[in-house]
């Protein structure tokens, strides 16, 4: 068995680990424990980038399990089991974003400076980043993040969406617009 | 990637600004809880009884079972209460005795190496060569049997089925034999696969590497080793691959040669290590294929052992070491301390293609691999003498080596830290021999494990 995917992805289990977990295995349910125990880290991580705070983003994650596992037998390919938690996890993002409202997409959680100089950004220019995704609505901000974030193309995203491609670029450059017009004074 | 995926200047600034900004934290231990939770119910006993979790029956039976049950509850429950208003008022019973996992102490059985399988359960291999396998959470283990030779040379199981051993058998006559044992049914049975290479260096070359990314794909590295200096990256190399699951071995070319060992991020696919001077190879689809380039700032006689490697989206980070005088001999003795060593970083945003060199990471004492959680977090091990358990510990960054925190480690001299995500990680014993195990050298070498990212740690429940 050999993996075609070359491309790097969101993060965590690969499509090889991920094929062996099903083959070797004993039930589907075994099957698919393993998966979501692998796909913890990165659900939470791809969560919380798109939420941008910790306890929404475990909330969301812990949804979107449950989604999965109510749904698991719809898992037909379970070497697809990334794409297709994804999907839910978007999803699933995307509800609880509606829920608590546009006012509370503008915070972002800062994190503590790390000490490592040009390590990374500091912390004004991240919340003013933060402030910038805020400004964005919802299908913005998630297209936003699994393009220039989770580094999806085009088309992974579109299946991620359930959307044509034609509109998750047309979002990207709607998106691009106001960012620029946010960051303006950052850049 | 298509041209349309490809990114204009403004929207690689912004994908860097974001990739820096947006610095996720851990999973926290309760959604790895959660997670967890809401399998269990689905796990039943499996063929061979491992599994010590309920099965919800099939439909019509648990239906049946269902109403047998309610009945018998609702008279119970009539009795109880009928009974109380007559019987005279009694203590309440204890609570039951909560179940704990051991804790880490004198071990009944010397375990020579363990980890976690890319499916979630668990191995060891003791010091007589019996293989054990314990299932998801470790909390019950089997004897599979034992390995099929005396060697303990890396046994490892990728799946809960599929596992390897190996040891080299002869260098001479300008081939090196190496023999190579695989499961395909969880060590109940071991098949040969021998390996026969030409020799780069006469009788001194060394393997570096043996690696199985599933029950086809494998490759190993021969290193033309230098006897008058310690192993490590700079000397010549080549490279092996198989296909067909051991059966037969043929040299890459061009070869990537990994000289020094492969660092893995978590997901098993993004890999890197020194293929010579300051050249470095890095593959992203788990060693089928190769990017080589030269990392910036560094000479041809640099010695660098990459540590670690992290991704996020197209942010490849390495995490680099120098191995220092390359006269020196390797420090292996049981009193030896951990050198001392900066942590050099190096960054790819175009798949190996260029590198640039970051701030480095503050000199630490690492011992063996470190382990990256992404490109900023960190874990290592810190290795004290065998005879002294204050002295090992686990080293964490979260800002890319630039500060790190400690944590005792509770087995002296421990070196091996494998971990299967942020939460649950292996230690195996104590790596100075045989015979010091046997003797014991004041320790107590086993199998822990933990699942609360290594604040607590648990020995193997045998």
């Amino acid at each position: 068995m050999v993996a075609d995917d070359t491309r790097p992805r969101i993060g965590g289990a690969s499509a090889v680990a991920d094929g062996h977990a099903v083959e070797r295995a004993q039930t589907t349910d075994e099957v698919f424990a393993a998966l979501t125990r692998r796909h913890v880290d990165d659900g939470f991580r791809l969560a919380w980038a798109i939420l941008g705070d910790t306890q929404s983003a475990e909330d969301a994650t812990q949804d979107a399990f449950a989604m999965a596992w109510r749904k698991r037998r719809d898992l037909r390919d379970p070497a697809r089991f990334d794409a297709w938690f994804g999907r839910i996890l978007v999803n699933t993002c995307r509800e609880h974003l509606r829920r608590r409202g546009r006012s509370r997409i503008r915070q972002v959680e800062v994190l503590p400076e790390p000490g490592g100089g040009d390590e990374t950004l500091h912390v004004g220019l991240r919340a003013d980043i933060g402030d910038a995704l805020g400004a964005l609505d919802v299908d913005h901000r998630i297209v936003v993040v699994l393009r220039y974030w989770a580094d999806l193309t085009v088309d992974d995203i579109a299946d991620r969406l359930a959307i044509p491609s034609g509109t998750v670029k047309s979002r990207l450059h709607h998106a691009l617009r106001t960012l620029h017009v946010e960051l303006e004074d950052v850049r | 990637m298509t041209d349309m995926d490809r990114l204009t200047d403004p929207e690689r600034r912004l994908r860097d600004m974001l990739q820096h900004a947006i610095v996720p934290p851990s999973a926290p231990a309760s959604l790895h809880a959660s997670v967890d939770a809401l399998a269990r119910p689905h796990l039943g006993r499996d063929r061979a009884g491992g599994r010590r979790w309920l099965r919800v029956p099939a439909r019509p039976i648990a239906l049946f079972a269902g109403a047998i049950l309610v009945t018998t509850v609702t008279l119970l429950v009539a009795v109880a209460i009928e009974r109380r208003a007559t019987l005279p008022e009694v203590a309440a019973p204890p609570d039951p005795p909560t179940t704990t996992l051991p804790t880490p102490g004198p071990a009944t059985t010397v375990i020579a190496r363990g980890g976690w399988t890319r499916d979630g359960t668990m191995w060891a291999v003791d010091w007589d060569g019996i293989v054990h396998l314990g299932d998801i959470d470790g909390q019950q283990w089997t004897t599979a049997g034992p390995m099929p030779t005396n060697a303990q040379t890396a046994p490892q199981f990728i799946t809960a089925t599929f596992g390897f051993t190996w040891q080299t058998e002869s260098v001479a006559d300008g081939e090196t034999v190496i023999d190579i044992w695989v499961t395909h049914d969880a060590g109940g049975s071991w098949a040969l696969r021998r390996a026969t290479i030409p020799t780069l260096n006469g009788g001194t070359d060394v393997i570096a590497e043996v690696r199985f990314n599933n029950d086809q794909f494998g490759f190993l590295s021969v290193v033309a080793h230098d006897p008058t200096t310690s192993a490590g990256a700079g000397e010549a190399c080549r490279r092996f691959e198989t296909h067909d699951g051991g059966d037969t071995w043929n040299p890459v070319t061009p070869s990537v040669c990994l000289n020094a060992g492969t660092a893995w991020d978590l997901d098993g696919r993004t890999g890197a290590a020194m293929t010579g001077g300051a050249d470095i190879g890095l593959t992203q689809d788990a060693g089928f294929t190769w990017q080589t380039a030269t990392l910036p700032g560094l000479t041809a006689t640099d010695r660098i052992l990459v540590r670690a490697v992290g991704r996020i989206g197209s942010l490849v980070r390495v995490f680099a070491s120098a191995l220092g005088d390359p006269s020196a001999t390797t420090s292996t003795e049981p009193g030896a301390a951990t050198p001392t060593a900066p942590l050099l970083i190096f960054e790819t945003r175009d798949d190996g293609v260029t590198w640039t060199r970051a701030v480095d990471g503050a000199a630490v004492p690492i011992a063996g691999p470190m382990q990256a959680f992404g490109p900023f977090w960190l874990r290592a091990v810190t290795r004290g003498p065998a005879t002294d358990r204050s002295a090992s510990q686990l080293l964490e960054s979260k800002d890319a080596g630039a500060t790190w925190s400690s944590t005792d480690l509770p087995v002296a001299g421990a070196s091996q830290v494998t971990w299967l995500d942020s939460l649950h990680g292996s230690l195996s014993g104590v790596p100075l021999g045989d015979a010091c195990a046997r003797s014991g050298c004041g320790a107590d070498p086993t199998v822990l494990f933990t699942d609360d990212g290594g604040v607590t740690w648990h020995q193997v429940p045998f």
